[in-house]
Formats: C-alpha cells, structure tokens, sequence
C-alpha cells in the first residue's frame, strides 16, 4: 500500500468507527438503553465491585475471562467510579473498534470491495456476537500472516504481542489463535525457500510472546494470584471440555428434528430453523476446506487464500465451542460473515464477468445461499436491530436510574427491584458485610456494593461437588448473614440453582430464617 | 514373479478375509484348565501349556485397553491389580502399537487372527525387502522372507510382544541398505528409520528393543563406516525415533525406578543364558518332545521356547555353514552376519569369553538367551546369500569342497542310524509311554533326515539346471522342517474356552468388588482377573511398585513352589485391604506341617503301592490332611484312598478318598476328614494307596527322596471367626475378610468417584484428620482438599492427606509428569520430522497438475463437492443408524443438564469429529476420483 492509500483507509475507518459509536452499536445493547443483563454484563459488575473492594481477581474471585478482559474495565472503574453505563461504553467502544479494524484490513487484504466490507461489517455489528475475545484471535491471525508475508519484522513483534493477549482475554481463544497461527507457521516452513527468513520472524514471535508473559508473570506474581490465575485455566479446560460444564445443553440431533411429514413448508422450516443453521455453519467451513484443497491441489492458490484458510480454521475452532453450548452460535459467526464477504466478492465478479450461461446460473445459487443464511441469521436477532432504532429517544430521555446504574434507560420494574433490594442491604447491613446472592445475577454485588463470601459471584459455576462444598464451607467459614433468592431470576437450561446447589440450599433451610421482600426470598441466618 | 506387489498385496487381503472366517480364537486360552479353579469334568489336555503368559497377561491387558479406550478414558493406571499401578508405562501394555489398533476396532476373536497373522505377514514383506536390498533377485528373496519368517523364533514368540518388535528387525536392516545406496531422497530414509523405531518402542518389549538397537547399531557402522555424513544422519535419525516414542518411554524408564523389575532381575542375572548341551536343538528340535505335541519335559535345564529360539531347519542351517564358511564365494554382509551369528552364539550359550559381553550393564538385566532369534536371523541371510550365489553364479564345486561337504553331511548320517537303532527298543516296550516317545521320535529324526536329504536333492538339481527349475521347490523341504512341525504350536480354541465364567468367577462377580489374594494353588492368577472385571492382590511380577511388592513380601513371606502366599493372618489381610481369599485348604484350621520337601515324584501306579508316613499330631481334631499331587497331562480315572492308623495297634482310625479326575499337576489338595480324633503325642501313621491304578491310570504325590509325601495336618481351631466362607468345591474355597476397607478416617467417608486414575472422597469429621488410602504411592500421583492442592503423604505403600475439620471433598488424581513431558518431546519430534520430510519432498517433486485438470470449470467442482457431501452425509446417516453405540456415562459430581437428563456429552464430540472426518475424506476421494478419470 501506498502511503495516501493508507491514510485514506484509516480516515475512512475513524469516520465508520465514528458513526458506528455515535449511532450505537447492536453489539450488546445500547449503551444508554435497555433492561441490565444480570449474567453476561453483571459478571464483569460483579468482578469490579469485589477488586475495588480489594479482592485479586481468580485467587477470591472466580473468573473464567482473561485479565485483559477485565482489568482494563477495572482501571476505568477506579477512575470514573464502577456503573453499569462503563461497562457498557467501554465495551461498545472496545469491539466497535475491533470490528472495524479486522473486517476493514482483513477484507482489504483480501481485495473486496468497499461495499462488501460494509456488508460484513454490518452482519458483525447487527449479530450480538462479535466481542473482544473473537476479535483479539482474529487480529492475531491477521498480524501473523502479515508477519509472514512482509519483509519488516515489526509485524513480527507485533504478531507475538497480539498472540500473547489473545491468551490474556481468553486461554480458549488463545489456544485456538496459537493452533491456527501454528498452522501458518508449520506451512511457511515447509514451503518457504528462505527458512532462515521465517526462523528469524519466528523467533521474534516467540521473543515477544514470552515478553509478554514475563511481565504479566511479574505483574500478577507480585500481586500473588498468577498461581490462582494457572488453576483457573487448567480447571476451566477440564471442565468446559468434560461432562462437568455449568451450563449447555446437548448438541441438536439433525434426525430427530428432521419432520415426519413429506410437506414442503415442514420441510422448508426444517431447513431454515435455527438449530439446523448451526449444521449449515459447519457445512460452510466444511466447503471452505475443499474449495481451498481443490486450489491448493490444482495449483491455483494465491497467497489470500492462506488467510481464508487461517480465517477458516480459527472460525473451525470457535464453532466448536457449540458442541454442548450451541446457544453461543452468535458467539461464533464472526469469522464465518468475512469469508462471506470474501465468496460474495468473487460470485458478484463471477456473475457480471462470466458469458457463460453455466457458471452464472451456478454463482447465483451460491449468492443466494449465503444471502438468506445472512438474512436468517439476522431475522434471529431483529430485536437487537430494532433496539438501535429506539436510541435517539433513549439518548434524550431524562434518566432516574438507581445507584451504580449510570446514564442507562432501564424498564421500571427493575429499577424497583433494585432500589428495594439497595435500601434492605444499606439498611441492615454494612459497607464490610459480605451478601451472597443464590442466583446467577453477579450484577447484584455491584448495585449492592457488597462483598460475595464465597469465590463464586455465578454460583452455577460452582459445578462439581468439589466446588459447592467450598462455597459451602466460605458461607459457613464468614458466617454469613443474608443469602438473597431472586424469585424471577432466570434458570440456565432450566436447572434452577437449588437443583444445581443441593449442599448449600440444604444449608439454607438448616441454618437461615427467610422471608419475602417483592420477589425476593431473604434468609436470614438464624443466630444472628 | 514379476509382481510381487500384487502378491503382498493379495496376501495381505486373504489374511483379512482368513481372520473373519476362522473360527475360534487364536489364543491358547484352554490353559485355563489347568488352574484347579478351571476344572472341568471332562479335562482335556491343553493344546499347548507353554503359552500362559498370552492368556493370563497379554490377553487381559489387551482386553482392558480396549475397554477403557471405549469408555473415552487412555488407561494410564490399572487399579485391577495389587491396589494400583502403572499401566501405560509398563511398556508390554503395548497400547499405541499400530497392530492392536484391530483389537480395538475389530472383534475378538477376527483381531487376534489379524494380530498374529499380521505379525509374520510384516515379517515375510520386511525380510523379502531387506533381501532385495542386498540385491538378491525376487525369488532368492522370497525365499529369504519365508526362511526368515517361518524360523522358530517367531513361531514360538508370536503371542509376545517380542516379535512386535523383532519384525521390525529386517525393516530397519533394509532401510540402513537404502540410506546406503541412495542419493538424492536420502531423507525418506531417514524420517522412515526414526519412525520405525518409534514403532518398535511402541511394541512394547524394552529387551528386545535394546537387542535391536544394538546389533543394528553394529551394522550400521559396519555399512556405512565409509560415509561418515551419513552415519551421522543415521544416528540423529535413531535418536530422532526415540524422541518421537518419548510418550511411552519416559513414563517407562520413571516405571522402572520404581517398580520390582530391576530388582527382580538383578536377582536372577544368571539365568540369562542357555545350557550349552540344549544347543542340540536348534539341529533336533523334538528330540526332547514339544510342548504342542503329546511329549514334552524341560529335561535340558531350560524350556522349549528359549532353547528353540534359534532353529531355522536343518537345511538352512546347513546353508548357513557353508556360507560362513566361504564354500560358496564371500562378501561383506556374509562375513558380517557369519562374525555377528557366532558372537550371539557364544553369549546365548555362555561361552567363554564373549559372554563377558553380558556383564556390561543394561546387557547384565537383559535376557540374553534371546539373542537366539537374531542369531537365526542371521544364519538365514547367510543361507540365502549362498543359495544366491549358488543359483547365479557360476560355481565349480572342487573335489575339496565335495569332500568337505561330506563331512559336514556325516551327522546325518549318524541320525538315520539313530532313528533306526531306536527302533527296536520301540518294540520292547510296545504299550508304554516311553515307547510311544520313542516312536514319535523316529518318526521325528526320518522325516527331518529325508526332508533334508529331499532338499539336497532339489539343491542338486537347482545348481545343475539353473533355468529350468524354479528355487522355489526348496521350499518344500523346509516346510516339512519348519511351518510343519510348528503348525500347532500356536493353537486355537474354542468359544467356552475363552476364559470362561466358571462358578468360583460368577460368585466373585456377583460380590462387592474387592482384592482377591490366591493362596496355595494359583486359582485366578494375577492379570487374568482384568478378563473378567475383578481386582487382585497381586500384579504380573515386574510390574508391581516396588514398595508395595516390598510390604507384601513383609506382611506375607511364607510361599509355595508356586511363588504364591501359602499362609495368611487377618490382621495383614486387612493391612493390605484384601477382601477374599481363594484358598486350597481351610483357612480357619491350625496348620502342622510334617513334612515340606517336594523334589520327588512318589508314584501310586499299581495297587500294590503304599505310600506310608508316621507322624504325631499337635491337636486332636483332625480336619483336613494338604498334599501336592502330579497328575501329568494325563486323563486319569483312578482313585486315592488316605487312611489314618495308629502305628502300633494298626487300629484304623478315619479314611478319604480322592478321585484322581480332580486332581491336577503340581497343585495342593486338602483332603477332608469329617470324624478323625487323635491324641496328641501318640505316633499314627498316614496311608495313601490306589486300588485301581496302573502304569497308565495313576497319578503322584510330591515328597522327598525317603518317599515321604508333601504333607500338612489341619485342625479344627474353634476360636478362628475372621473368614466367612462364601463358596466352596473340590478343594478350592472362596473367603470373605471381615472389616476391610480401602479407607482409613475416623469420621465420614465415601466414594463419590472411583475411576483408576481419579478418586474423590467426600469426607466429614469434627476434628483435624488423617485420610489414608489404599493406593500405592507412586510419583504423578496429587491430592487436592475442595479443588486446592495439598500435600500426598507417603505411608510406605500407601497414600494418606491431612483434611482439616468440617465438610469436604479430597480428591486423588493421576497426573504424571513423565507422561505430559513425553508428550510434549513426542509432538515437537514428529513436528520437526514432519517438517524436514515435507520441505525435502517439496524440493524433490515439481508435480505440476495437468491442462485438463486446469481447464475444468470451477462449477465442475462445486458440482462433485455437492455429490461427494450429499452422498457422505447419507452413508453416514446410514452408519449411524446401522451401528448405534451406546456411550456410557461418564462419573462425576455435577449437578447440570447433562447430569440431570444422563446425557454422555462425549457422544456429540465422537459424533461430531468423526463426521467431519467421514465427510471430508468421502468427499475428496470422490473428487480425487473424479478428477483422476478426467485426466486420464
């Protein structure tokens, strides 16, 4: 690229970011908008609320996300003080910016047009999917590959830096970021001539990986809680790979769902039905492979090909996350609606270029099924869309939120809950009693400004018997006072936390008094 | 034969076909029948009682691999046998060689077919290359394959895994020709060589991988000592293939550090060798029977498979001569297997002084007396070679070298007299045994002198008319040598005799599992429990941890001749956490041993014979009398009488009997005596005597040269309520230990998950507590309190945590090091290697896909994709329903939706996986096909 090509790709990328922010973004919610997520938002609440208070995050506090994912939200925190609203704003703002940045460079490597980018920029802002962990993989991958490709070993450096964060905001996508990296390493080897070329770039790589590390090691041991953080990941492995994950639900058996009668709308619906879209996605990449092997065998192959193919495999990795958690399918598109943009810009060219009747007919098929993939997919998620049309109101209104909420539109009957339950805790207890909430809301702890006497602010979480019986022996341990049953909290796959927690739900009848406050259920330790 | 390829090839299909129509299972399983506990009504004898260790070992480990493989769980810990130990590591285990993959897809019995017959299939390939590499013509080495194959090593060690490993012997040979003579693709040799030896330490025998590694070494330096690069290569290439089996090695050498294996074998350094005198074998191999055939004793101080190892036939053997001796022309590789087959000649046999060679360490621990299979190896090169150049060049046989072969043939001569000068003692004895040996014998030495007088013959004929006859024809007479006399060595058996579920195992099934410990008579012996689920005391010898083998010895130091405990206390039963007891005799009586010397065979063959001893009894209620009876490979229908008199009165005080049907070969029996009072100190005497025995319906006791039997008074012990008994017949009974546990902790406990390599305990107790379990201590192995580490004490054998007051889960865990380290070492192995062959392939080649493959619309491609998906996704579906898999829970403590609905999540992961695969790979193949035929 030539230098005015540059400065006019980054002009134009601020000017999206720009506009993307000053609308809002469908990304979570709006950042002024809309009822607090208790689980997906409230975790990040919850973690802030505890190291404010001066807990160590993964040694007090169990957090299945890295500390990069965190602690930067933390340090915010400190600055403008914790609310609902920062969360909000500094995630928005954080995966805005990644959005932009690897749909932008990643679809101009790969020579698409300025439409089509839009296009799968579009699908990666509408799809609420699209976060820091997915993005962090992705501009590693592109960084690696440009590390590859070019001469000047800062791409190198920075490769290793990108790689070594992607572990940092999440071990799994980091070990799906080193394989798919992996990969591109072990092809450059084989086939470059200049082996000592690739050694040298490799090194750097593997030089500012370890970098990285040294100063997290040094920063987290100093801290004393980068043993705690090693535990973490090691049991999150075990357990998110095993039968003992807290949450997910079977994989969808195509078969069964497959309906009994010959009728074409049955059939259709069959087809279109968001179960079965998650078999359509693993047939994309599915052909992703073979279009890419038929290239590669044929001898046609380019060197964009490789980012596809890395593009490809990292997206492989990330559907398989769905494999007992097929509800994160969002989480999980993202590389899937680049490689969209990548196919749809050849099949367009296809279509206009080709005088043969043949190969029209067979591109226009081939557009039109990722058309209405794209389309189903966004049909799924139009409350999303539709949010983002209710924003210029809810930029105007006057807000009356509780404490710890910030400048955010919530619905009226959660702030009543709120504030009902912030008066109780202000009132009973003080600002050094720890509180447990029974359900999965870990936003509680925030709103309450209130410690959690266990490590567990979701208490799903606490999966194995292992785990329950500590979080068992931490409320008997801190003798804790109140334990708060939210009535309307939502159950993960409709396992409700007294199923999940049999010990410390047996303990709660035992040991605490409790009583209805709106629709909570509050226990009260009986001696006091 | 011009295209050998298509005849391996073919041979490789019919083997495949063979092993899913044979019947039966090829596994001398009826062995079994040996054991007391086996009995059966009608005892036939076994089909070949030298092969134990692949039914009581081999067999039962494979079939425990292969359950837990299909459980989702790698088998890094056997918690079967003596509490615990490693399984993995104990390299036999063999579980990653590429052979026992068809035991874990195939059945049972098509895979132990496709094992074996595999074996000497890669075997016959591997030598026929090696052959071609020394540029033998195709015949010469087909010849060499089979002379090599259908040696006797690898009959008689085919259920081992030795041969896992030995066959891989002439690959590696071939492979060090190749790097030899190659030029421009030297590096496929090399990655092939580190993966060979990969292979071989998957093959899971460390000696005779040691074995290998040493004579190989020897030739490679002998080869290639004019190319010191590519000596070098060669030698980074082996090292390369150690790394890459690192997997298996590291936690192997971490095993033999800690297990008895070295302690046991540096006791016993001197039974490496084989007697000089039992070389007479490798030229007679019958001459002292066979353990396949109807006669067979270990008269030569050694058993038949050790002495045999290195027979090749007669003929071979006298090719091999002759070559070594240079009749026929010399080369290189002559003179080296000549020096190199005489070298393990004199180890084998101990001679002077070059099995100084042995006292080297590694070689001081190692069973030397095996070298024989490479020494037959060797001698079948040499044959071949000779026979190469007798065939090829042109010869002229002098009047020196006729006479010198004719000396050499002398010995023959002396057979055929031999076989003759037996005849007539033959006659003199007409109905006994001996001379049916004798018989058997004769028939033995003529056919061995007409096949090798045919073979001659046919040698003869060869040399004479070169292109006329085809060299093939010598093979008949080393058929009739070798695959004929062998043919039943390895036998087949039966479905019921595939370890079947007698009554003593149903009971032990039908119980609370627990370790059983066999005293007296070896009735369930250790490993052959993992057949049939159970636990047991002890482990296959080498393999237990070496402290726990150590407290054993301790607790229970009184063994028999079988090296099982012959006397047992409650107290150390429950130390060790022994729940049954399979015994010989009642374990609640008061033992008075009489007399213990075993070394003679008392015979009660007629009816005349008495067998008397006196003794004076110490209590007076006598309940059981312990003998040990031979009853030698033999139906017998006689019956034993035992009576009790006082010696002076001879007033008869009590008598029993035994038919001799249940009595079995070296084993104890208790004889019951339900009303025998005696008065201590008084002299009695003890009588045994037949009615109806004679020389061919008789069995023995076991005593002294006084002609004294084996003999042990029981008494009744009233106060003796620690066993229950649970089962009992024909001198075989089951107990029960009371207050046994695995689990020592003064408060709550109980298992919430027991799985070899996991263990979690909820425990609950009002103070500070020591938790002690039954499990040896042994490195990788780490406690945990409620998810956070702890420290593992070692109670010398067993493992104990320290658990703080209050509610909480322990956990035991299996996690070693060595295994994780290997791995690591593993995967960066096979990543360089992989790299280095791809990158030199890509120089090599310049592929470059033809015009018509290039022309071909793209649509073309997404039209035979959208086949080969639709049609895989069908088949597959297919499959799926054809073959449903039930998938078993798996154990844990969540409390989720998978708990709660018994969902096995791993079924979506194997669904899923092999899906992908099944797709991918129909798919291109599909396409390959297609676009093959397009450019055709």
């Amino acid at each position: 690229m030539e230098k005015k090509q540059i400065i006019l790709f980054v002009t134009e990328s601020v000017v999206i970011l720009l506009f993307l922010l000053f609308i809002g973004s469908g990304l979570v919610v709006s950042p002024f908008f809309g009822g607090i997520n208790m689980i997906d938002e409230g975790q990040f609440g919850g973690w802030i609320a505890h190291m404010i208070h001066g807990k160590h995050l993964y040694k007090d506090v169990y957090a299945a996300y890295g500390p990069l994912y965190i602690y930067p939200l933390y340090g915010l925190s400190k600055l403008f003080g914790p609310s609902v609203f920062l969360i909000r704003i500094v995630y928005i703002i954080l995966n805005t910016f990644l959005a932009v940045l690897i749909a932008r460079v990643a679809l101009r490597t790969l020579r698409v047009s300025f439409g089509l980018e839009i296009f799968a920029l579009a699908m990666l802002l509408v799809v609420p999917g699209f976060g820091m962990r997915q993005g962090m993989g992705l501009l590693a991958i592109i960084l690696s590959f440009y590390a590859m490709k070019e001469r000047r070993l800062v791409w190198s450096v920075a490769s290793g830096v990108a790689i070594a964060s992607s572990f940092l905001v999440s071990s799994e996508i980091g070990i799906f970021t080193t394989i798919t990296c992996g990969l591109l390493f072990i092809y450059k080897l084989i086939t470059d001539e200049k082996i000592q070329d690739i050694l040298r770039k490799l090194y750097l790589i593997v030089l500012s990986v370890c970098i990285i590390f040294l100063l997290f090691f040094l920063w987290a041991n100093g801290e004393g809680w980068f043993h705690a953080y090693l535990q973490t990941i090691l049991d999150d492995f075990q357990t998110y790979s095993g039968i003992a994950l807290p949450n997910g639900q079977n994989f969808p058996n195509a078969l069964q769902l497959m309906p009994q009668s010959p009728s074409v709308v049955s059939w259709v619906k069959f087809i279109v039905s968001q179960k079965l879209l998650l078999y359509w996605l693993f047939f994309f990449y599915l052909v992703t492979f073979l279009f890419l092997f038929v290239r590669l065998a044929l001898r046609k192959s380019k060197q964009t090909d490789l980012l596809i193919f890395l593009i490809a495999v990292y997206g492989f990795f990330l559907s398989m996350i769905l494999i007992g958690r097929y509800g994160h399918f969002p989480f999980t598109l993202s590389p899937v609606f680049i490689i969209f943009a990548y196919y749809l810009n050849t099949l367009i060219n296809i279509f206009i270029v080709s005088k043969k009747r043949t190969e029209k007919f067979f591109s226009a098929i081939l557009i039109v099924i990722i058309c209405l993939f794209s389309a189903r997919v966004i049909s799924i998620y139009r409350p999303h869309f539709s949010k983002v049309l209710s924003l210029p109101q809810a930029f105007v209104s006057t807000k009356n939120s509780p404490k710890y909420v910030g400048n955010v539109t919530i619905s009226s009957s959660q702030t009543k809950a709120i504030l009902t339950l912030q008066n109780f805790i202000d009132k009973n207890t003080k600002l050094t009693d720890a509180v447990f909430f029974f359900n999965n809301e870990p936003m509680m702890y925030l709103l309450v400004n209130r410690d959690n006497p266990t490590r567990y602010d979701l208490p799903e979480v606490a999966i194995t018997k292992e785990k329950r019986l500590e979080m068992l022996n931490d409320l008997i341990k801190n003798r804790t006072r109140y334990i708060i049953d939210d009535t309307q909290a939502w159950s993960v796959d409709n396992v409700s936390n007294r199923q999940r927690l049999p010990e410390v739900y047996e303990y709660m009848q035992k040991v605490y008094n409790k009583r209805r406050l709106d629709n909570f259920i509050i226990y009260t330790r009986k001696d006091g | 034969m011009k295209n050998v390829k298509y005849l391996f090839f073919g041979l490789f299909i019919f083997i495949v076909i063979a092993s899913f129509i044979l019947p039966g299972y090829f596994l001398p399983s009826d062995i079994l029948s040996t054991l007391p506990s086996f009995h059966k009504e009608q005892w036939i004898k076994p089909k070949n009682s030298l092969l134990g260790d692949s039914v009581f070992q081999f067999e039962p480990w494979r079939q425990y691999t292969k359950s837990r493989l299909l459980h989702g769980e790698f088998p890094l810990w056997n918690d079967q046998n003596s509490k615990g130990a490693a399984y993995f590591a104990n390299m036999i285990s063999s579980i990653l060689y590429p052979l026992n993959i068809f035991y874990y897809i195939f059945p049972v019995h098509v895979s132990l077919y496709l094992i074996h017959f595999s074996k000497l299939f890669f075997l016959f390939l591997f030598g026929f290359l090696y052959f071609r590499a020394l540029l033998c013509s195709k015949n010469m080495s087909l010849i060499g394959g089979f002379f090599v194959t259908f040696s006797a090593f690898p009959f008689v060690w085919l259920q081992w895994p030795q041969t896992n490993v030995f066959i891989l012997f002439p690959l590696l040979l071939y492979i060090t020709e190749k790097i030899l003579q190659s030029r421009t693709d030297t590096y496929r040799w090399y990655v092939l060589m580190s993966i060979v030896y990969c292979m071989a330490i998957f093959g899971g025998h460390p000696e005779t991988l040691f074995h290998i590694a040493a004579i190989h070494f020897c030739y490679i330096v002998f080869r290639l000592r004019n190319d010191l690069r590519k000596l070098l290569h060669t030698l980074i290439a082996i090292t390369g293939g150690f790394l890459l089996g690192a997997v298996q090695l590291l936690p192997f050498i971490e095993y033999l550090f800690h297990s008895y294996a070295l302690v046991e074998r540096s006791q016993i350094q001197n039974d490496f060798f084989l007697p000089l005198k039992s070389a007479v074998l490798l030229v007679f191999p019958f001459l002292l029977g066979a353990p396949h055939t109807a006669f067979y004793r270990p008269i030569l101080g050694t058993n038949f498979q050790e002495a045999i190892g290195g027979y090749v036939g007669i003929p071979v053997l006298f090719l091999g001569i002759l070559g070594g001796l240079g009749f026929f022309g010399k080369n290189r590789i002559i003179t080296f297997w000549t020096t190199t087959t005489v070298i393990l000649f004199a180890v084998v046999y101990k001679i002077w002084p070059f099995y100084l060679l042995t006292q080297i360490p590694v070689f001081s621990v190692s069973a030397n007396q095996r070298f024989t299979g490479f020494m037959a190896f060797g001698i079948a090169v040499i044959a071949v070679l000779t026979l190469q150049n007798l065939t090829k060049e042109k010869i002229i046989i002098t009047q020196k070298t006729k006479k010198r072969i004719l000396y050499l043939l002398a010995p023959l001569g002396m057979v055929l007299l031999l076989a003759i000068g037996l005849l007539p003692l033959s006659l003199e004895y007409p109905s006994t045994r001996e001379s049916a040996f004798i018989a058997f014998l004769q028939i033995h030495l003529l056919a061995l002198f007409l096949s090798v007088v045919t073979f001659l013959f046919f040698l003869w004929l060869l040399v004479r008319n070169k292109k006329k006859i085809s060299p093939f024809i010598l093979l008949i007479p080393i058929f009739l040598q070798t695959v004929a006399l062998f043919w039943n060595y390895n036998p087949t058996t039966s479905q019921q005799d595939y370890y079947p579920k007698t009554e003593l195992i149903r009971t032990l099934q039908n119980l609370p599992k627990g370790s059983v410990l066999e005293v007296g008579n070896p009735q369930l012996p250790q490993n052959l429990n993992l057949a049939y689920d159970l636990k047991h005391i002890e482990n296959y010898d080498v393999l237990e941890i070496k402290a726990f083998k150590d407290k054993f010895n301790a607790l229970f130091p009184d063994k028999n001749h079988w090296g099982k405990v012959d006397s047992v206390n409650e107290k150390h039963l429950r130390e060790l956490g022994i729940a049954y007891v399979i015994s010989d005799y009642d374990l609640r009586l008061v033992r008075q041993k009489i007399q213990t010397d075993q070394n003679k065979r008392l015979p009660l063959d007629s009816s005349e014979t008495k067998i008397i001893t006196d003794f004076k009894p110490i209590y007076s209620d006598l309940r059981e009398v312990r003998i040990i009876t031979a009853n030698f490979n033999r139906e017998n229908t006689c019956l034993v009488t035992i009576s009790f008199q006082k010696k002076e009165t001879k007033e008869r005080i009590a008598e029993s009997e035994i038919p001799c049907t249940n009595v079995n070969n070296n084993m104890f029996y208790s004889v019951t005596f339900k009303q025998a009072e005696l008065h201590p100190g008084e002299e009695y005497q003890l009588i045994f005597q037949s009615p109806n025995a004679s020389l061919d319906n008789s069995i023995a006791l076991l005593g002294n040269s006084m002609q004294q039997p084996y003999l042990e008074l029981l008494y009744e012990d009233t106060m003796n309520n620690a066993y229950s008994l649970l089962w009992s017949k024909n001198s075989i009974y089951l107990w029960k230990v009371s207050d046994v546990s695995n689990m020592q902790f003064n408060g709550k406990a109980n298992f919430l998950i027991q799985r070899p390599e996991e263990k979690l305990i909820e425990t609950s107790s009002q103070i500070d507590q020591r938790l002690h379990l039954k499990q040896p201590y042994y490195p990788g192995w780490e406690a945990k309190v409620d998810g956070k580490n702890t420290k593992l004490l070692n109670t010398n054998p067993f493992v104990a945590v320290d658990i703080p007051k209050g509610r909480h889960v322990v956990s035991f865990s299996y996690k070693p090091l060595s295994f994780y380290i290997g791995i690591i070492i593993t995967l960066i192995s096979s990543f360089v290697i992989f790299v280095y062959f791809l990158r030199n392939e890509i120089k090599q080649r310049d592929w470059k896909p033809t015009k018509v493959q290039k022309q071909i619309p793209w649509y073309q491609h997404v039209i035979v994709f959208t086949v080969g998906i639709g049609l895989s996704i069908a088949t597959f579906t297919f499959l799926v329903k054809l073959f449903p898999i039930s998938f078993r829970m798996p154990q844990t403590t969540a409390i989720n939706w998978y708990t709660l609905h018994l969902y096995p999540r791993q079924q979506d992961y194997f669904y899923f996986y092999t899906s992908v695969v099944y797709v991918l790979s129909v798919t291109l193949l599909i396409w390959g096909i297609w676009i093959w035929k397009k450019s055709k």
